[in-house]
């Protein structure tokens, strides 16, 4: 579904991917790691056709980014990391322009909001305006902008950010279901728990490119540390955990 | 915000278009018989006062800031100072347009008149935003409407009665009372509002989200249009109508001021070609603010968003569709309104040319409106428009040679668009191809 072969992307003399590689199959949850400015969000918008690639190849859903991007729209859904949404319109209303831009039906638009506004507790706020909601409740509104018009792809930059204990339950249950019908997610965040829970791959972006790939046995075993957690794995392979124990020591704080 | 609004050049150019046109309508009110000077320049008055009112309300109470705003060590009075100089910022442009009101009509004693009154506002609107709070809580708007409306009201009736010169000096005398209570209320001011202040700003942050309305479902039903394009048409009109695009609010309310120059310069008409010419001079005026208001600025709140728009279907063909959309509705209205003023001013004298007007007025309008979406689609960098202020003097060209060519060959202003088709492929290919990285 997601196929993603040397793609490089640069920012004037900043390299943000070097040479990325990176498959989602269908109705796998795939879990991209990386340290802050590593290059994830870039990715997310290669593959959402916001920026175009300086060399590689992205294909979504057999289709690619750069030669057939209507294609690819028709079969993604994509959650930023630092959603905008129109302070001055309601829930209700953010989401039937969402949908209309997508050319779904108004039938087919109000049974997917209700759904989503009822799952994530938005029925008393549906009608209130946007600007009024805290972070938690824009990035439910967001969440469930993406997932209109139920996209075979789904790109989720950092969605947990701000919500609550138990939206985060409710979200890794959605995540759950979308893997049951099938579809393709690529899930990029910092929330260790929740990628080691959802994701049945993990891939950590260091350097601009992907440095290790697989599960989290796979992981451990390639780093040689059979019982490491996800966080030691994270820091192994991005090559932060000797910077970590260096700057610990500068401070004078005992590291392990 | 205070830069943003009121030292942007257009709004400014805003602002000395409602001068003139307020200073127009009370020369007018002024004239009707011997008490309208006085009852125009004390309407002013009071309008001023409602407004201040209504700005320090939004100011101390409506802004997400305040709330930050309260969590610092400025205490309530260094919080009520910060207002009060964001206030003095926002009272200069309504007082700037009392003084052009009362001006017109009473001349020197009209303006130090509204002089007093605007010193006075800045003490007493505070603590009268405060007070509307406390008293007529969810109602407050509702009162300052009807009062402003009943002034208008009470000025209307009141301008047609004769009264004596010493009526003169009402003003003044009013000017002088606001200002004293002002002074009065000043020394108060800072005790009355930290012990008022902290209990309404909390029932304002505790207070449940009120319900939008229903303009979205209302427009939605009445427009028949494909889904994304109606989408992108509804989101535009419910932004346009809740106010998060003021400066095409203002610029499309001041639109029709064109009609009112038409209707003047109709009064002596020596021939068809100078009627030709009037009548497209106004439609160029009224459609390049048109234009304005439906180009950059829209542009600009439609892109904050762009992230969602740019991941649906054709995006760019939709938004351009979109785009156009918006902006002949509006010229399309004005243009009515333009044949109107022809058809109807001057007891229809000049309806037999509408037939020969209709084309050139109605092309000229959509023109206008064309370029400026364009332009605007096709060179949008990241949240803002590159060259915005080319758009300014590319609409002259646009609005004089397309006026030239309705005057000398009426069938022919239609090619414009046959000659411009080639900027649609190019907004569009701008819009789908402009890096997302917001």
């Amino acid at each position: 579904m997601i196929r993603i072969e040397g793609v490089c992307k640069s920012y004037g003399t900043v390299e943000a991917l070097k040479d990325v590689h990176l498959e989602v199959s269908p109705g796998e949850v795939y879990g991209l790691l990386g340290a802050n400015g590593s290059g994830k969000t870039t990715l997310n918008r290669c593959i959402a056709t916001l920026i175009q690639p300086d060399a590689g190849c992205i294909e979504v859903a057999g289709h690619s980014v750069t030669e057939s991007p209507e294609d690819v729209r028709r079969s993604l859904g994509y959650l930023s990391e630092f959603p905008v949404l129109y302070p001055g319109l309601s829930a209700d209303e953010f989401l039937a322009f969402v949908g209309g831009i997508r050319a779904l039906s108004d039938e087919a638009i109000k049974t997917q909001r209700d759904r989503w506004i009822a799952l994530f507790e938005l029925e008393e706020f549906r009608r209130a305006p946007l600007r009024s909601f805290s972070q938690g409740m824009a990035r439910k509104v967001a969440l469930a902008a993406s997932l209109l018009g139920d996209p075979q792809v789904v790109l989720l930059d950092e969605p947990t950010n701000g919500l609550d204990p138990p939206s985060v339950y409710l979200f890794r249950q959605v995540i759950a279901q979308l893997k049951a019908e099938g579809k393709a997610v690529l899930l990029s965040s910092h929330v260790l728990p929740l990628v080691e829970q959802s994701c049945d791959r993990i891939g950590i972006l260091a350097d601009g490119k992907v440095a290790v790939t697989g599960d989290l046995r796979h992981l451990q075993t390639t780093a040689g540390k059979p019982q490491a957690d996800l966080e030691e794995l994270f820091l192994h392979f991005s090559g932060l955990d000797r910077v970590m124990l260096e700057r610990l020591a500068v401070a004078g704080l005992p590291g392990q | 915000m205070v830069r943003e609004v009121l030292l942007d050049p257009i709004a400014l150019l805003v602002l000395a278009g409602c001068c003139w046109a307020a200073s127009g309508l009370a020369s007018h009110g002024a004239g009707m018989a011997s008490a309208g000077p006085v009852c125009v320049a004390s309407a002013a008055i009071v309008l001023l006062l409602l407004a201040t009112v209504a700005i320090a309300d939004a100011l101390l109470f409506d802004l997400h800031e305040n709330l930050l705003l309260r969590t610092l060590p400025l205490g309530e009075a260094g919080f009520l100072e910060l207002r009060r100089a964001e206030l003095r910022w926002w009272l200069w442009p309504m007082a700037a347009l009392a003084m052009s009101i009362a001006g017109s009509a009473l001349g020197t004693a009209g303006v130090v008149a509204v002089a007093l009154t605007a010193i006075g506002c800045l003490d007493l609107a505070p603590l009268g935003a405060m007070h509307l709070r406390r008293t007529a809580g969810p109602h407050r708007r509702t009162v300052l409407v009807a009062s402003g409306a009943c002034t208008v009201l009470a000025t209307a009736l009141g301008a047609t009665q004769s009264a004596g010169s010493t009526g003169d000096v009402l003003p003044i005398a009013l000017g002088l009372l606001l200002l004293v209570a002002g002074r009065w209320a000043g020394r108060s001011r800072a005790a009355s509002f930290v012990r008022l202040h902290p209990p309404i700003a909390s029932q304002v942050a505790s207070r449940g989200s009120r319900g939008m309305g229903s303009s979205w479902s209302m427009l939605a039903k009445a427009l028949w249009l494909p889904a994304p394009l109606k989408a992108r048409l509804l989101r535009d009109l419910v932004l346009l109508m809740r106010g998060w695009d003021l400066r095409g609010a203002a610029l499309l309310a001041l639109s029709p001021l064109s009609c009112l120059y038409l209707q003047g310069s109709l009064d002596v008409v020596p021939s068809e070609a100078a009627l030709s010419w009037r009548v497209l001079q106004s439609t160029a005026l009224g459609s390049a603010v048109i234009a304005y208001a439906v180009g950059p600025g829209v542009y600009v709140l439609r892109n904050r968003t762009m992230n969602w728009e740019r991941i649906a279907p054709r995006p760019g063909r939709s938004a351009a569709l979109a785009s156009l959309a918006y902006g002949f509705l509006f010229a399309t209205l004005h243009g009515a309104m333009t044949l109107g003023v022809v058809a109807w001013s001057h007891d229809g004298r000049y309806d037999h040319a509408l037939g020969s007007l209709a084309l050139p007025v109605l092309a000229l309008e959509w023109s206008m409106v064309h370029f400026s979406a364009l332009f605007s689609l096709g060179n949008g960098i990241g949240q803002r428009v590159s060259g915005e202020v080319m758009i300014v003097p590319s609409l002259v060209v646009v609005a004089v040679a397309l006026a030239g060519v309705s005057m000398l060959w009426p069938w022919a202003a239609p090619l414009y668009f046959l000659v411009t088709a080639g900027m649609v492929g190019q907004a569009i290919h701008a819009y789908e191809r402009v890096e997302v990285t917001w």
